[in-house]
């Protein structure tokens, strides 16, 4: 059967995700300020640590990412978003309950925390359930298909955790446990859900973003069945507490991530653009990098033990998460973009090409900032060097702020 | 008069707006027909399925051949059969990409 065109989401909708998730990123880089001192320290249980994570991840990732599934599930997939109805109530429920969770943790109000908390649980199930009730109506499944609903699965599980870690934090219902939640929420949401979703959807855009035909996609199951097994294993050796697990549990993922770097190379040896634009390079560069940033990490990790904990944490979220999503992010918004304001006068009159929509050179100049910035935190994070990561979330800050702009000139071709 | 070459030059004023290339030189144009009446058929396909240009491109194409002067009816169909590779592209389309 040949695969159909289906109904994109609602374009506005998906400006919106993006537009609050660059304003969370621009606020998450005036609060990396003030955590610098925790993290110097290697101290990250403490609120204003909770509030600069989830700054980021909530108010930026996962707001970029969800705008952009609403158009990316149809285009993947081949089937129509179930309902942009209530992809509208979803945004407003998501948005509102990250606001005030954020709050929440900033002031240590747990029951602000409980009750936003539960407001952002809803806005997630929401999503989750859109996505859910439009992939049942797939076609043909395949390996992309696969991962993409099992990171939603995951995401599932990511703020479930979330949820009774602060709903345990205002009602203490588990005690005994709340490690063993906390380690398996940011797990499922590291791993299951972000990772995943952006190796899920580099099997369609990298191809599509390099014009790359005829490679192999022989290792997709083994990608999949490694970072699963993985998860399962990790989670297993969380709650028993034996190590053994986690041992091999990593052992897995990084299998995963591996065969994942291959997948990405196989791609790049096959493709027909000789030169691939910054966004879209930025993304590439982000999947070899996590795998420099885990084998680095084991490496360190015989001399230094779990001191290199933070820092490897800081390297994966931002350098292999964050620049994958503002890589592809870069691209992505020229693209929607185009559709939007020109689909409709192709061969009717000239149309801009989308590199004209976005500066490639510019955005060269905020991804090296960017990048500049991100080595001289994590470095200064592992060094617990205070003045240095100042200077270098200066750098970075200033990558962000030139990145987000140039992101918001796209709307003004 | 309308025939199949004048057709496909008008089908080269349609751009793969992420690639810059049009359609013809990318050779995602299988097939032209013009009848008599000057009703005109075009069987295309695109670089990949579910490609997120798909209603752009295919409608653009439609857009560019109803400009010709005396085109009666115009059925442009999408087809993934036989799927396209870059073989399919002209040298010049090639080159253009850096190959």
């Amino acid at each position: 059967m040949n695969p159909s065109p289906s109904t994109m989401g609602d374009i506005k909708l998906t400006y919106r995700f993006i537009l609050l998730g660059i304003f969370s990123f621009m606020i998450f880089n005036l609060l990396f300020f003030q955590g610098t001192y925790h993290l110097a320290q290697g101290i990250y249980r403490v609120n204003d640590i909770w509030v600069l994570v989830h700054t980021f991840i909530l108010g930026f990732l996962m707001m970029v990412v969800m705008g952009v599934m609403y158009q990316l599930i149809p285009v993947a997939l081949l089937v129509s978003i179930y309902s942009n109805r209530l992809s509208k109530i979803q945004f407003w429920t998501y948005a509102v309950g990250v606001i005030g969770l954020l709050v929440g943790l900033w002031t240590v109000n747990t029951t602000w925390m409980a009750f936003f908390g539960t407001l952002t649980f809803t806005g997630v199930l929401l999503f989750v359930l859109n996505m859910l009730l439009s992939v049942k109506k797939l076609i043909q499944w395949n390996a992309m298909a696969l991962i993409i609903v099992t990171a939603i699965f995951y995401l599932f599980n990511t703020v479930l955790f979330g949820l009774l870690l602060v709903l345990n934090y205002r009602f203490a219902w588990f005690p005994n446990i709340h490690d063993q939640l906390l380690y398996t929420h940011i797990l499922f949401g590291i791993v299951g859900w972000l990772s995943s979703i952006i190796i899920g959807f580099s099997y369609k855009m990298a191809p599509m973003f390099s014009l790359a035909h005829g490679y192999s996609e022989k290792f997709s199951k083994w990608i999949y069945s490694g970072i699963q097994l993985g998860i399962i294993l990790l989670v297993v050796g969380i709650f028993s507490h034996i190590p053994f697990f986690n041992w091999i549990g990593a052992l897995f993922i990084v299998i995963g991530f591996v065969l994942f770097s291959y997948q990405m190379s196989e791609i790049m040896k096959h493709k027909m653009k000789s030169t691939l634009d910054i966004g879209f390079q930025v993304a590439v560069y982000a999947v070899y990098g996590s795998l420099f940033i885990i084998g680095l990490a084991i490496i360190l990790y015989m001399f230094l033990g779990m001191s290199i904990l933070l820092p490897f944490a800081y390297f994966f979220i931002m350098g292999w998460i964050g620049f994958s999503i503002l890589g592809y992010l870069y691209k992505i918004v020229p693209f929607l973009y185009w559709t939007d304001k020109y689909s409709d006068k192709v061969g009717k009159e000239p149309v801009p090409m989308l590199k004209d929509l976005v500066s490639e050179k510019k955005g060269k100049i905020a991804f090296s900032l960017l990048f500049i910035g991100l080595i001289g935190n994590g470095l200064g994070i592992g060094l617990h060097f205070i003045s240095f990561i100042w200077l270098s979330n200066t750098i970075y800050t200033l990558g962000a702020v030139y990145y987000g702009y140039l992101i918001l000139r796209v709307f003004k071709a | 008069m309308i025939n199949v070459e004048k057709v496909r030059e008008i089908l080269r004023q349609v751009y793969d707006p992420e690639l810059g290339l049009n359609v013809v030189d990318l050779g995602l144009i299988y097939d032209i027909q013009v009848t008599e009446n000057n009703d005109v058929y075009v069987k295309m396909t695109l670089t990949t399925p579910g490609c997120p240009l798909h209603g752009s491109i295919t409608a653009g194409a439609e857009s560019a051949v109803k400009s010709i002067p005396d085109v009666k009816e115009v059925k442009v169909d999408l087809v993934w059969e036989p799927a396209w590779n870059p073989n399919m592209m002209t040298e010049e389309a090639k080159k253009q990409l850096g190959r």
